[in-house]
């Protein structure tokens, strides 16, 4: 029982003493390894269903290697066992140095206060913009950034940004915040200009918002 | 009539008709709606049937005085107006806000509640609102509630006043059919009034000079024209054509642009409420009915202690910001499930577990647990102040004319009201048991840093017997000129209880049959 519950944490080395079949191995490490990648990276639901798929395989595996004699089932080194920890230790290490660098860049080192954005985005954006689904006299802003500009469902965008070709990141909120009109020509929305600090803390806001 | 764009080349540089109506909102929309009888309504409107940034930047203004909200947002320029903004609370002035209260600087209204009352049954009924104002009794047993739970049982002070909210809000959509198969009216898109220029005496409005955003210049010459461009723009067009005029239009003796009101609210103090507490005040126990029950009190008391119109409403609380904070953070942060602040917003919301839960399922709207404790929020109608007003800037808008800015200011009125219905509603639920209250002192300070206004903008162009009181007769029409007549919440003397679009809609549906009786009988002298 003991070993079932240390599938759960050692899946594909657990794997190894009841099988070293490469072929088995390979398997468990690719699903471990996308289960790991999705709960880091994507999402946290994905990466359950696929921590689960795993601890199914294991157990069935398990639960066939019992009814055979267990005194004969001993551990078996193989070289997978050694490379494993390490390929996920570097796997880890790497995501996440990535993501600091990232976040350092995006956003400067300072601290912009969630709560001046909020108090910024009350002030100018949301009689107009939700931040969940559905639409004001504006568009959603819900997943703005990375979203395609002027496609948000059942809005009416003027002619320009239905036709636009771009994708809304920071800079070209930044741009489009400063100047509509600029950006896009004859633009529905009009606001009263922001300052540069002001912008940069709202963009903060929007994006913890996402 | 389809709604034309200006800028189309059917469109003449000049044009004449009976009415003209410049503004197509709550109250433009209302007006050319009930002008059933008149020949030949031409109704213009700024913008189009979409908001377009170019019309909007119109409305640009700066805050003089007290921080007030952007004007940018705080109404629409196209087609419908800012009831394409409103949330459609509803409800009736009630009979001491007609009277007149000297000491508070209160005007009487011209015109009487018994003669209101039949406009405000036809808005009521043209709002699909169904409950009396009033009378709560149907109101409570539909919705089956003890009258035991009503505060006015128990102290002859108090009086529940309830708003009822109307789900017919979006004014452009509602009414576009109709208005397109109106055969008398004729609706003039994208096109902006600019200049009212009056006749050498100063007695007749001429002609009203529009243009569009594109250059198009149109004159309109009707027998009668109605500004209906809420309650800023009013006063700003006024105020600006002032070249027969010198002061402005209507502006003889300087009330024009004064008297800027909002509904104020602030938030402060708590009450921990005991279960004597009546849910009935609870802010959301009645919403999903489209209602909402406020404590207020009745005339009399608010007569005798020189008070302004004041209300409290409710707001349960169930937990802190903080662990808002964290259940934010935590459906934010789920995929970095490393981040040291993801264990610590977890360990926030286990230590307030109860509280959390009880939020959760206020959310999820299982039902209405009780709350940690109601964030009273205070609310006061303003009293008029003459230094409280619309400024022509000298910045100027795509036309060449001067934006407006706004001057908010209280008086001592404002701060007396709050500090004392504060104080009175502390005392009787004190004395009724219904709970403990963790106070606030409402300084003139406090107020002042944490008033907001309801987007209700009253006032500007004030309803008067007498030419020396104000700017429009009891009619609506500017004094001493024969043919120019305002419409909207500018024209209310007293910012009473209600919210001002009902009000605003049974004021039109009166001066609609005002003109119409004009049109078919000749004036009445
Ligand atoms: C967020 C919000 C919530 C609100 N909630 C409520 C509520 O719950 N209850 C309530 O009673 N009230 C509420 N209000 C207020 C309500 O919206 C207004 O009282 C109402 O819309 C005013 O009607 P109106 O016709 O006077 O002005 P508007 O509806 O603003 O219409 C004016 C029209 O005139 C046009 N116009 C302006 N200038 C010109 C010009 N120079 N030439 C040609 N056309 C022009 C504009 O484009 C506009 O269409 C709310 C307002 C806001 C912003």
């Amino acid at each position: 029982m003991i070993k079932i519950l240390l599938c759960f944490f050692l899946p594909p080395i657990l794997l190894l003493r009841y099988s070293n079949k490469i072929f088995l191995s390979l398997l468990s490490l690719t699903i471990w390894w996308c289960a790991i990648y999705f709960f880091l990276e994507r999402s946290v639901s994905l990466g359950i269903v696929i921590y689960l798929a795993l601890v199914t395989l294991v157990l069935y595996l398990t639960f066939q290697k019992y009814t055979g004699d267990k005194t004969q089932l001993k551990i078996k080194t193989h070289w997978i066992m050694v490379l494993l920890p390490l390929i996920t230790l570097a796997f880890f290490t790497s995501t996440i140095v990535k993501r600091n660098i990232q976040g350092k860049t995006n956003l400067a080192k300072t601290q912009y206060s969630l709560t001046l954005g909020k108090q910024i985005y009350d002030d100018k954006c949301s009689l107009c913009h939700k931040l969940n689904d559905g639409n004001y006299v504006g568009p959603s802003l819900k997943g703005i950034f990375m979203r395609p500009a002027g496609k948000y469902p059942n809005y009416n965008y003027s002619k320009n940004l239905q036709t636009a070709n771009f994708v809304w990141d920071e800079q070209k909120l930044v741009t489009f915040l400063n100047d509509q009109n600029g950006l896009i020509p004859e633009t529905r929305m009009y606001i009263s200009p922001l300052t540069n600090e002001e912008l940069i803390t709202l963009i903060h806001f929007l994006k913890n918002e996402q | 009539m389809p709604f034309i764009d200006a800028n189309d080349n059917l469109i003449p540089e000049e044009l004449k008709t009976d009415i003209c109506i410049i503004g197509a909102g709550a109250a433009g929309i209302t007006l050319a709606r009930n002008l059933k009888t008149v020949k030949d309504i031409i109704l213009v409107e700024s913008g189009n049937f979409e908001m377009s940034g170019a019309s909007q930047s119109l409305y640009k203004g700066k805050n003089l005085a007290l921080k007030y909200y952007d004007l940018l947002k705080c109404r629409l320029r196209y087609m419908g107006g800012t009831t394409n903004h409103w949330g459609g609370y509803c409800r009736s002035n009630d009979p001491i806000d007609y009277e007149g209260r000297a000491e508070l600087g209160l005007p009487k209204w011209p015109i009487s509640k018994d003669e209101l009352t039949p406009y405000i049954n036809l808005a009521k009924t043209e709002l699909d609102l169904k409950y009396d104002f009033f009378e709560n009794t149907e109101l409570l047993k539909d919705k089956k509630i003890s009258k035991e739970q009503l505060l006015e049982n128990h102290h002859p002070d108090f009086q529940t006043k309830v708003f009822q909210i109307t789900k017919k809000r979006r004014f452009r959509e509602i009414y576009k059919h109709e208005l397109q198969k109106q055969t008398n009216l004729q609706v003039l898109l994208n096109l902006n009034a600019i200049h009212i220029q009056l006749n050498e005496q100063g007695d007749n409005v001429k002609e009203i000079i529009f243009k569009t955003i594109k250059g198009k210049k149109i004159l309109i010459k009707a027998k009668k024209f109605i500004l209906s461009c809420h309650a800023i723009e009013n006063a700003r067009l006024l105020l600006k054509s002032n070249d027969v005029a010198k002061t402005g239009i209507g502006n003889t003796y300087d009330h024009l642009g004064r008297y800027f009101m909002e509904h104020i609210y602030l938030k402060a103090s708590k009450l921990i409420p005991s279960d004597s507490f009546p849910k009935l005040y609870d802010f959301k126990e009645l919403r999903d009915s489209k209602l909402n029950a406020n404590l207020s009190f009745s005339d009399n008391y608010t007569r005798e202690n020189q008070l302004l119109q004041y209300y409290c409403r409710f707001y349960p609380v169930y937990v802190e910001d903080k662990e808002k904070d964290s259940l934010r953070n935590i459906k934010r942060n789920i995929n970095e499930p490393y981040k040291y602040e993801l264990y610590n917003d977890i360990k926030n919301l286990v230590n307030n577990f109860n509280d959390v839960k009880n939020f959760l399922i206020s959310q999820f709207g299982f039902y209405n647990p009780a709350p940690k404790y109601y964030q009273l929020d205070h609310r006061i109608e303003q009293a008029p102040n003459p230094d409280s007003r619309i400024i022509l800037s000298n910045d100027k808008d795509l036309f060449g004319m001067p934006l407006a800015d706004i001057q908010w200011k209280l008086t001592d009125h404002d701060y007396r009201s709050f500090k004392l219905g504060q104080a009175k509603i502390v005392k009787e639920l004190s004395a009724m048991g219904a709970g403990r209250f963790e106070l606030e002192e409402l300084t003139p300070d406090l107020i002042r840093e944490r008033i907001k206004g309801h987007y209700h903008h009253i006032g500007t162009t004030r309803m008067s017997n007498l030419e020396e009181d104000g700017v429009v007769d009891k009619n609506c029409k500017v004094h001493n000129v024969n043919n120019l007549y305002v419409a909207g919440s500018s024209t209310f003397p007293t910012a009473g209880y209600s919210g001002p679009t009902m009000m605003i809609i049974a004021m039109s549906i009166r001066l609609a049959n005002h003109l119409s009786n004009d049109f078919l009988y000749g004036p009445k002298k």
